[in-house]
């Protein structure tokens, strides 16, 4: 009897490590949420959602997610997808942008190409 | 019993290995997989090689390697797989943006190279219109000029061609340019040219040779005095011999056209002997510039 207490008490405290170890966090990541809701935001003003939609569709889902997480109280699960809705709103306004930016100097070079044709079809005369 | 004892023993042994190796899944697995970190390290290390992200994302490399270092510290300390894999993601993500800024800079750079080069190329196109219109302007002036040119070229040649035909003592009439060599060119009788009418000779050669589209008509005639057959043979000898002279000096033969009228179309009287001496002559007409000479009406 004696043995079998001490392997019960092995027992149990595993079994409280395991639980302690995966405990999740206490407060919901309220902050965290409207920094993601934020970027997600300045994503969709610079143009993601024509430009990036893939990345904006990411950052969007993982907000969704968040709330779930939240309503779980899985405050931890939620904080984590929030800072990745975060990062990934914040690519995909920088892939917007980059995307804008590529086609005004594709604009802007074709505007070149069209001035130079036309300043020697005009010296040919 | 003590099969059961060696039962119960069994079983607490199992189950605790269970409960251990459960602590340990449940938050940190065994090492097996770390593909999450290895891909956040090549996306970091791939922003690091672009020079451009050195350059112009250097905050955002340093979030991404942050974040790497934290992924990668809780992986050698067997944390979280979870912690793990999102300090990988959020690394991968900062390099991912890192680049962006990268091609974002390329771009910007490339708009501003490119709003220079159009200027330029409006310059230039500017340049080119203005030495276009210089050479327009210059075309036109050296036409001005050329055309000013030919006008004096013209005006100095009918001058000279009026000085030339002065020297060459020709009238103007009806038929164009009338030269009269008179008797005193000839002896009597005779057809040949003496010197003075050599001297005249020469200068119209001279003239032809200048004009070379302009003909010459020689015309001979004679006072009433003897027989007409006569008279006529003698007005041609003297055209011939006036021909002959011009050909020896080098105008072609077929510039060169003869009549012998005898006593037909007098210009004085044949009752004195004054305009006897005047219709014994030879008239010398000088074609216009196209080689025509009208004929002789009266």
């Amino acid at each position: 009897m004696k043995v079998s207490t001490r392997k019960q008490t092995i027992f149990f405290s595993l079994g409280l490590l395991a639980l302690t170890a995966c405990a999740p966090a206490m407060q919901p990541p309220t902050s965290q949420m409207a920094l993601a809701e934020s970027a997600v935001d300045k994503a969709t003003a610079s143009g993601a959602y024509e430009h990036s939609p893939l990345e904006l569709k990411t950052a969007q889902d993982k907000v969704e997610m968040a709330k779930t997480a939240i309503r779980d109280k899985k405050y931890e699960e939620a904080e984590r997808l929030l800072q990745q809705a975060e990062i990934d709103a914040r690519l995909a306004e920088a892939k917007s942008r980059t995307v804008q930016s590529e086609k005004a100097v594709e604009t802007l070079q074709q505007g070149i190409d069209m001035l130079r044709e036309e300043i020697q079809r005009k010296l040919a005369q | 019993m003590s099969i059961t004892k060696n039962r119960t023993k069994l079983f607490f042994g199992i189950a605790g290995v269970m409960m251990a190796a459960m602590a340990l899944s449940g938050c940190a697995q065994k090492v097996r997989s770390n593909a999450a970190l290895d891909e956040a390290k090549a996306a970091y290390q791939a922003a690091q090689a672009n020079p451009t992200v050195m350059r112009s994302a250097a905050l955002e490399l340093k979030k991404a390697e942050e974040a790497l270092t934290k992924a990668e510290e809780t992986f050698q300390e067997k944390g979280e797989l979870a912690v793990v894999e999102h300090q990988a993601y959020i690394s991968k993500q900062h390099s991912a943006i890192a680049q962006e800024i990268a091609n974002q800079k390329i771009a910007e750079d490339a708009i501003a190279q490119a709003s220079a080069e159009r200027n330029k190329v409006l310059l230039e196109a500017r340049d080119a219109e203005i030495s276009l219109a210089q050479q327009q302007t210059e075309a036109q002036r050296a036409a001005a000029e050329k055309a000013m040119g030919d006008v004096t070229t013209a005006q100095e040649r009918a001058a000279k061609l009026e000085q030339e035909i002065a020297e060459l003592q020709a009238v103007k009439a009806d038929r164009g340019l009338v030269m009269t060599l008179g008797e005193v060119v000839f002896d009597v009788n005779k057809a040949d040219l003496k010197p003075g009418g050599i001297v005249t000779v020469d200068k119209l050669a001279a003239f032809m040779k200048e004009y070379p589209n302009r003909r010459v008509m020689i015309e001979g005639f004679t006072d009433s005095t003897g027989t007409p057959e006569y008279n006529k043979g003698l007005s041609e000898r003297r055209a011939l011999a006036v021909r002959n002279a011009l050909l020896d000096k080098g105008v072609e033969s077929n510039r060169v056209d003869i009549r012998g009228y005898g006593i037909e179309f007098p210009v004085a009287t044949n009752a004195t002997a004054a305009g006897r001496q005047m219709n014994r002559r030879v008239e010398i007409i000088i074609s216009d510039e196209a080689g025509v000479i009208p004929a002789r009406t009266k």
